[in-house]
């Protein structure tokens, strides 16, 4: 093949051009250490890595509804333990009443202090957590309401029967609350009874609320089980997000992300080619059979 | 032999070599002339007039040395490579556009759009979810807004392109017909015009980057040109094109002839690669984009108006504003009161968030795709048919510019200046000129050795 002068240069230059390309390249790679910058870099990577993105995106949505929902049942758990051991006082006393030593006057402390826990228990019926009453369903305001605060002798339920749901995986939802009117009503009435049958002294009323008393402990147990219940699915999904959570950081940085060692090979071995097509022009370009005609 | 026949021979001799050293001249200076080709001086005996020794040498003719197929190779590849290069530069814009992979794309936003409502249903009763809710659907709003114009803005940097490329093929047509003209002149002379040639093959290269054209060469030198089976230049005529504002089609050009307004039919090059990525590829986008938004604003809608407000008691209320990318919006009865965000699905109940894990439960509903994909994955899908365009385009446009290289290396070999070639011949001829003049001065020796007997 005849070579002329333009076609030298521009086969050089060529080469040059395409040696400083791949060179650009690599650097881009290494100096951003991300495999993908756009998507034609490798479309169907892309897309797996935006798919594992919104994956991402999802999973840690639902890490912070599960820390929600472990925070909001705790609120629960706790409201249950001061409950319980209300009651549980409830029944010492109930006990204590009865015995046949025991006078009007005596009675009439006790009912005192049997006041006092009404009031306990109607705080423990309206805990709020987050501006949100635990125990009242979907509704805004306290929970329970007395008809008389002073010296009441009925609690009204106000909330409703509305479960407040946690999305912890997908289509799978936990609630966070107990509606209180089932889990209240009866405490109200028992702790009511015992109080007006020791102001009124009378032990066979006072007995009938002593069980009802015991019947109610029960129904705190059994809440209390069925939140501890939930407590520990919450834990299970957690541990399960925390992996998924791994596994998708993994696999987008697989996708995304260069292998940097070998990614500095190439770009020693494209320096390398790109240091010779300019030695190579160097030496071409100088020479010339006006070098030789004297 | 008369002596004045050898003097007339060394003379025309030196005249000859003489012209041979300045089609070296003249090659040399134009060794970095772009379409350039080199000239070569074709020598000849003159036969002798009436028998015996011949009378010298004369120049035949000047020969421009091309390669006629390789013109028209590098033409047809032209085609191809002006065609995608264009597409190539305008989807790589419209990948930019998008941004993805990346956290603060429409992916992202759309995305974070979903878990403003399930951020809503975890706490129904605040206003500060209510108020991020809405944030967030601004803000899938604003990127939709935004994608919208910027693909329209591309659009109209096509056409803006296409106007300078129209204004080119007129201006290349018209210098094509005017150089016809010269060259037929020249050429009737017997010159055979071959820098005008060369002007006049650039001129060529160039328009068909720009448009798929045909060249037809006649005898005396004319070439006519056509696209799209009219002829752009016939003879010195050249046939103008012009742009008229097609009101149908967004106000854009289009391009016809401005003879009789018959549209230009162009299916390659740049023009043919510009019209259609303003009129096919990018509004294929767009309307990818828009069957996306639209279905996100159709489908929030349905269920926010199943849901109830703050108050328990409105609903009905629709999130969305608008019908597609460029002009979807967050009502902006919403906006102006939070409460209308209908977190609730029953009446009455502040404190339920059910109606908003509806609208979240919508990013994973299969609504596209005849009920085959999601919003992730519809837009993943656009997003891969875009990057693989974008790939293919580029690899073609390589691949053209690397095959145009390769036939201009070819053209270079057959038509290029080699300074090597033209110093041998040029010492050939100056060797030729030098031994010429020592004919004469044999001649002049023994013409003074004759005198001298006779004197």
């Amino acid at each position: 093949m005849r070579i002329s002068a333009r076609s030298t240069t521009d086969r050089l230059l060529a080469h040059i051009q395409e040696a400083t390309t791949r060179l650009n390249e690599t650097q881009e790679r290494v100096a951003s250490g991300r495999r993908i910058n756009r998507p034609s870099d490798d479309p169907f990577a892309t897309a797996r890595a935006m798919a594992a993105r919104s994956t991402l995106d999802l999973v840690t949505q639902r890490t912070r509804t599960v820390d929600l929902a472990r925070t909001e049942l705790g609120v629960v758990e706790s409201a249950l333990t001061a409950l319980g051991s209300v009651m549980t006082r409830a029944q010492e006393l109930s006990v204590q009443a009865d015995s046949s030593g025991l006078d009007s006057g005596a009675r009439q402390q006790i009912a005192t202090e049997v006041s006092e826990m009404l009031n306990e228990v109607l705080s423990i019926a309206t805990t709020s957590h987050a501006g949100r009453q635990v125990f009242g369903g979907h509704q805004g305001g306290p929970a329970f309401a007395p008809d008389v605060p002073a010296n009441p002798t009925a609690f009204t339920y106000q909330g409703d029967t509305g479960q407040v749901l946690r999305e912890i995986g997908e289509g799978e939802r936990i609630a966070v609350n107990i509606p209180g009117e089932p889990l209240f009503d009866g405490i109200f009435a028992s702790l009511i009874a015992f109080r007006d049958g020791l102001l009124a002294n009378d032990r066979t009323a006072m007995n009938a609320a002593s069980s009802q008393i015991g019947a109610e402990i029960d129904t705190v147990l059994t809440a209390r089980g069925e939140v501890g219940a939930r407590v520990r699915r919450l834990d299970m999904a957690w541990v399960r997000l925390e992996e998924e959570e791994v596994a998708l950081k993994t696999a987008i940085s697989g996708l995304e992300e260069v292998d940097i060692t070998a990614e500095v090979v190439e770009l020693q071995m494209r320096d390398t080619a790109f240091q010779a097509a300019l030695a190579a022009t160097g030496r071409s370009l100088g020479v010339s059979l006006l070098d030789f005609l004297r | 032999m008369a002596i004045s026949v050898g003097l007339n021979s060394a003379i025309r001799a030196l005249l000859t070599q003489q012209q041979a050293m300045d089609a070296v001249a003249h090659n040399v200076a134009n060794v970095n002339t772009p379409g350039y080709s080199r000239q070569r001086v074709h020598l000849a005996a003159v036969a002798p007039a009436t028998g015996g020794v011949g009378q010298g040498v004369e120049m035949l003719n000047l020969e421009r040395v091309r390669d006629l197929f390789v013109d028209f190779q590098i033409r047809t590849e032209s085609h191809a490579a002006g065609e995608y290069g264009a597409r190539a530069d305008s989807l790589s814009l419209v990948e930019l556009a998008f941004g993805e992979p990346s956290d603060n794309g429409l992916r992202a936003i759309l995305g974070q759009f979903f878990n403003a409502w399930r951020d809503l249903a975890n706490a129904p009763e605040q206003s500060a979810a209510r108020s991020a809710v809405v944030q967030a659907g601004e803000t899938l709003a604003f990127a939709a807004n935004r994608l919208a114009t910027s693909l329209g803005d591309i659009r109209a940097d096509a056409n803006t392109r296409l106007s300078a490329s129209v204004r080119e093929v007129n201006d290349l047509a018209g210098r094509i017909a005017a150089l016809n003209g010269s060259i037929v002149q020249q050429r009737a002379t017997g010159d055979p015009a071959a820098d005008l040639t060369d002007q006049r093959d650039l001129a060529l290269d160039r328009l068909a980057q720009l448009t798929d054209i045909r060249v037809m060469e006649h005898e005396g030198g004319r070439v006519d040109v056509f696209m799209g089976g009219r002829a752009l230049v016939s003879g010195v005529k050249a046939n103008a094109i012009d742009l008229e504002v097609n009101p149908l089609n967004q106000n854009f050009f289009d391009v016809q002839w401005a003879a009789d307004g018959a549209t230009v039919r162009v299916s390659s090059g740049e023009i043919g690669g510009l019209l259609h990525q303003r009129d096919v590829d990018i509004p294929a986008r767009l309307a990818d984009l828009d069957t996306l938004i639209t279905r996100v604003i159709d489908d929030v809608n349905l269920v926010h108006a199943a849901g109830f407000a703050l108050d328990g008691v409105t609903t009905g209320t629709a999130f969305f504003t608008g019908t597609d990318a460029a002009t979807i919006g967050v009502n902006v009865a919403i906006a102006g009161n939070l409460g209308l965000v209908a977190a609730a699905s029953a009446g009455g109940a502040a404190g339920d968030g059910s109606g908003a894990l509806a609208v979240a439960d919508l990013q994973a509903t299969t609504s596209l795709t005849g009920g085959s994909e999601t919003y992730d994955a519809f837009f993943n899908g656009m997003i891969t048919r875009l990057g693989v365009s974008v790939r293919d385009a580029h690899g073609i446009s390589g691949a053209q510019g690397a095959t145009i290289r390769h036939l201009e290396q070819l053209r270079s070999s057959v038509s290029g200046v080699s300074l090597d070639e033209e110093m041998v011949n040029l010492v050939q001829f100056q060797k030729g000129y030098e031994a010429a003049a020592r004919v004469i001065r044999a001649i002049d020796e023994m013409v003074q050795q004759t005198l001298q007997m006779v004197g």
